[in-house]
């Protein structure tokens, strides 16, 4: 069953689009990575999905359900959403900002501190940074702490706008490998922006390339390995 | 300056009912104006065309010379007349334009991309005011309250021209009599009270500003 699909999803901004049609389907449990240059459309199709965005036309499912059949708050409370480097909030420590859905849900505060305890182990926080607010933090341990507060109300899907964008090569190999086998053993689905091609074959289970709105090739990640497509062989030289 | 001493002390009960009357002046004024205002700075963020017509408003307010103002007062059924009463409005309206004018940019101010991950997160239009606008544009707001009062205390002085009371008294006094003594009695503390507001409310936005604080 797909998690999240694409229905022949447009965009346009002020009628210039942007975007689409678009079709696309992201398994249950799988890791979609979308590919693209610069201004491909990639954070559009994102923010399709958890309805910051209306499609011009067609449908974005989610859980079997239309987008814009969902109340959006309740939509985007059920989806983590990661941002490249801004999205924490400046002037709410780390304990808070990662707890910031659990209250938002309402959760009691002995139960959401339990779930901030047990993300910080998780992202391998320490737990003297939970009073920390995010400009006293390292640009790893931000996007740490990016990632479990996504995770924090156990969201069963996950929008990632290239999250690890910013980060030095060490860092971002680190934490790469270590969101891998987060979402495997959640068995969280997944889609995934990024215009790093090493990036996409280390977490994807499919990937999907994006030139200028449009779906230039979609599968899963052996068929991007073996495509002739020439776009999909020119990306392939940068592995 | 000896001279000034034994005439504050010689009058010193009067010296301190009249500061009473005066920080009670600017406080009810400035709590009102905050009422008020603080809704009214929220309000124009969200109603775009609204905006135009309140800071309009509030900048004519501004520049109604203060006389002027309370004379306009004193003829008015229920919010007029003679005494604290009209005062207290004519405080409130001059405080309003710094109080909104802060609270509608501290909020605007806050970075975009804050805000729009707040929407990301699942938050509701009031769920994003109290929990990131509002946090974040709050020194800012802190700031506009600073002015407003700065600005009560000393118009507040010529609220006695309408029997309002306060350090303005002393002020009239002096002024008819041509006694500097009297109008320093009234001047002197009237001053420092502004400082002393001024130095609070400052020390208040440093505490609340989020940079040089883990909450
Ligand atoms: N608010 C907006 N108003 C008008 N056009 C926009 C807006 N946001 C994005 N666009 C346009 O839509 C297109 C797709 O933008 P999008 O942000 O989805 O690209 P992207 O693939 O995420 O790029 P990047 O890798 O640089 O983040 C671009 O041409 C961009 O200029
Ligand atoms: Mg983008």
């Amino acid at each position: 069953m797909s998690a999240v699909s694409f229905e022949a999803v447009s965009f346009s901004y002020n009628g210039k689009a942007v975007l689409g049609p678009l079709s696309l389907s992201v398994p249950a449990g799988q890791t979609l990575v979308l590919l693209g240059q610069s201004g491909s459309g990639k954070t559009t199709a994102l923010r399709l999905v958890n309805a910051m965005l209306v499609p011009t036309s067609g449908d974005v499912m989610v859980l079997g359900k239309r987008v814009k059949e969902w109340n959006p708050v309740a939509l985007r409370r059920s989806v983590g959403y990661m941002i490249q480097d801004v999205g924490l909030f400046p002037h709410m420590n780390v304990e808070r900002n990662i707890g910031i859905v659990p209250q938002l849900l309402g959760w009691e505060t002995a139960r959401t501190a339990e779930r901030v305890r047990a993300l910080l182990g998780l992202l391998r926080l320490d737990r003297s940074l939970a009073t920390r607010l995010p400009h006293e933090l390292s640009g790893g341990q931000r996007q740490r702490v990016g990632v479990a507060r996504a995770l924090a109300a156990d969201p069963p899907i996950l929008l990632c706008d290239e999250p690890f964008g910013a980060l030095d090569p060490f860092t971002r190999a680190e934490l790469q490998l270590e969101f891998r086998q987060l979402v495997a053993e959640l068995e969280k689905t997944v889609l995934f922006v990024t215009h790093d091609v090493r990036e996409a074959v280390h977490l994807g289970d499919r990937v999907a390339l994006l030139d200028r709105g449009a779906l230039e090739f979609s599968g899963t990640l052996d068929e991007f390995q073996q495509s002739t497509d020439p776009a999909v062989s020119a990306l392939r030289e940068y592995l | 300056m000896i001279e000034f001493f034994e005439y504050m002390w010689a009058t010193r009960a009067e010296v301190l009912r009249h500061t009473v009357e005066h920080i009670g002046l600017v406080g009810v004024s400035t709590i009102l104006a905050v009422a008020v205002g603080v809704p009214l700075g929220v309000v124009i963020t969200r109603r775009a065309r609204l905006r135009g017509p309140v800071l309009g408003v509030a900048n004519v307010f501004q520049t109604i010379p203060s006389l002027a103002m309370f004379g306009f007062l004193i003829p008015l059924p229920f919010i007029g007349g003679i005494g604290a009463r009209s005062a207290i409005v004519a405080l409130v309206v001059y405080a309003l334009l710094p109080i909104v004018r802060n609270t509608y940019t501290g909020i605007t101010e806050v970075d975009a991309a804050v805000r729009d991950a707040a929407v990301g997160m699942g938050m509701t239009d009031r769920e994003i005011l109290r929990l990131v606008e509002l946090p974040l544009a709050f020194p800012v707001m802190i700031a506009g309250i600073r002015v407003a009062t700065v600005i009560g205390v000393g118009i507040a002085t010529i609220a006695a021209a309408i029997g309002a009371g306060g350090l303005g008294v002393f002020i009239f006094q002096g002024v008819s009599r041509v006694d500097h003594l009297t109008i320093l009695a009234g001047a002197i503390p009237a001053a420092l009270m502004a400082l002393i507001l001024d130095g609070g409310l400052h020390l208040v936005e440093r505490r609340l500003d989020w940079r040089r604080k883990r909450t």
